[in-house]
């Protein structure tokens, strides 16, 4: 999990208001929905293949 | 002048005439002994004396000695004071007390009345707690405004704590399954003389390395929580360039590192939840993401065949026939009014063209030939006066049925035409 996680959850969000926007053309929502599924398929990657890693930093 | 400051003026001068009443006496060392130098103040001593009446209260001496000095204060502390009394006292203890001098009249003597009592250790530990908050607190430390929200999904996850205890494993057992990722361990001793600078320089060394810190602690005494009180600790919370997690000691424990974190935690296990989600809740509402993008697709779809069939419903035969006939009834109301306008006015012009015509005629000079007239014309101009025409002139005249030419034998003027 990364920064990269907390990206993408933002960008799934601003997708899902977007998609509901009246403003927002028909292809673009459609465009829109693709990018979304790409978006939690990779968040569910992450979140999957987490693994827990511990590194110590020396004292002084 | 009051009564008494007249009474201490004249013993002063030596001249003391009035002679006071007890009561009045007594009231004078009241009011002497209510000073601020002598009210809500902490005194070290030692207890001696101690006697616990049936009624609560608490009788005893605080005294101190010397190889040369010793002094008592005689003490007093009412039954709801010691009811919330935190340790016991027994004779012989070293203690601070918190209290105010005052006059006991009906015995005449002063005391000190206490409202509380620390071991001397700890008392005084309280005292630079006090001490400490105050003047950190000035500086902004416990600032609320101050406090950061944790990242909701940080990358890497520091701790500051001891890397024996119990309580790195309990936030590495948590965040292993809550949400792996990457822990930061910068171990110190959390206990002991002079520790509170380790912990303070625990805490700058991991700083830039990571998204959020927990601060921990494990459950411990009063004493062994103690470094978590020192500036150089609450400083370097308060400084910290990254949220700051406090979980020192259990719940009821509160210490001023605390109060200067961004979040307090009530125990180590409870801190490492809060800096990290439940990987099965993300999982979760991810699912439920994919739903509700799929739905507002859909609705945005629903939406779109709706504008479609209202646009083909504008666009239809039958819709546009009665538009065609609607607009033929408009050319065809356009086409009556243009043909009214036309016409009327063209009898008016008609009108005024005839009434023209009647002038016109009026003013024909073949009129006045008909009439009988003739004109006289000379050279192609018509002869007005007797005064253009001299006589042997060849003129013209011009009258009904054509002109002949004529000479002038002789001119007559008459000035009467």
């Amino acid at each position: 999990m990364t920064q990269k996680f907390e990206d993408l959850m933002r960008e799934l969000k601003e997708i899902l208001v977007k998609i509901e926007d009246n403003q927002t053309g028909l292809d673009e929502a459609i465009a829109l929905y693709e990018r979304g599924a790409v978006l939690i398929r990779q968040a569910e990657e992450i979140l999957s293949s987490a693994e827990m890693k511990i590194s110590l930093i020396g004292r002084e | 002048m009051t009564w008494y400051q007249q009474g201490i003026a004249d013993e002063r001068s030596g001249h003391t005439t009035e002679v006071f009443t007890v009561f009045q006496v007594s009231s004078l060392v009241e009011m002497l002994l209510d000073d601020s130098r002598i009210q809500d103040i902490w005194i070290r001593g030692e207890v001696t004396n101690l006697k616990l009446h049936g009624s609560g209260h608490y009788y005893f001496s605080l005294g101190e000695k010397s190889d040369t000095h010793s002094a008592v204060l005689p003490c007093v502390m009412w039954r709801g004071d010691v009811q919330r009394l935190k340790c016991d006292v027994r004779d012989g203890m070293k203690v601070v007390v918190f209290g105010s001098i005052g006059h006991y009249a009906p015995q005449g003597r002063y005391q000190l009345y206490v409202r509380d009592i620390q071991p001397a250790g700890r008392g005084e530990k309280h005292l630079m707690i006090e001490r400490w908050k105050e003047e950190l607190s000035r500086e902004g430390c416990f600032d609320p405004a101050r406090k950061r929200s944790l990242p909701p999904y940080p990358s890497r996850v520091g701790v500051v704590t001891s890397e024996t205890g119990a309580v790195l494993q309990d936030i590495r057992n948590i965040i292993s399954r809550r949400f792996p990722l990457e822990l930061v361990v910068s171990p110190t001793a959390v206990q002991g003389e002079g520790v509170h600078h380790e912990i303070a320089r625990a805490l700058c060394r991991i700083q830039d390395e990571v998204d959020v810190i927990i601060l921990a602690r494990g459950g411990g005494s009063f004493e062994d929580l103690f470094p978590f009180n020192y500036p150089e600790v609450v400083r370097a919370v308060s400084l910290c360039p990254v949220p700051v997690v406090s979980a020192i000691g259990h719940e009821v424990d509160v210490t001023l590192a605390d109060f200067a974190a961004d979040v307090r935690a009530p125990t180590p296990s409870a801190a490492a939840e809060l800096v990290v989600p439940d990987r099965i809740l993300v999982l979760d509402s991810l699912a439920e993401s994919q739903r509700t993008l799929g739905n507002r697709l859909l609705n945005r779809l629903d939406r779109a065949g709706k504008d479609l069939s209202q646009v083909r419903e504008r666009l239809s035969p039958h819709r546009m026939g009665q538009r065609v006939t609607a607009k033929r009834e408009d050319v065809s109301v356009l086409s009556d009014r243009i043909g009214k306008s036309i016409s009327s006015r063209l009898t008016l012009e008609r009108e005024r063209l005839s009434a023209m015509v009647e002038i016109l005629c009026a003013r024909n000079p073949l009129h006045l030939i008909r009439k009988g007239y003739c004109i006289l014309e000379k050279e192609g101009r018509v002869i007005r006066s007797t005064d253009e025409i001299t006589e042997g002139e060849h003129l013209s005249v011009r009258l009904m049925g054509g002109r002949f030419d004529a000479n002038v034998e002789r001119v007559y003027h008459d000035p009467e035409i």
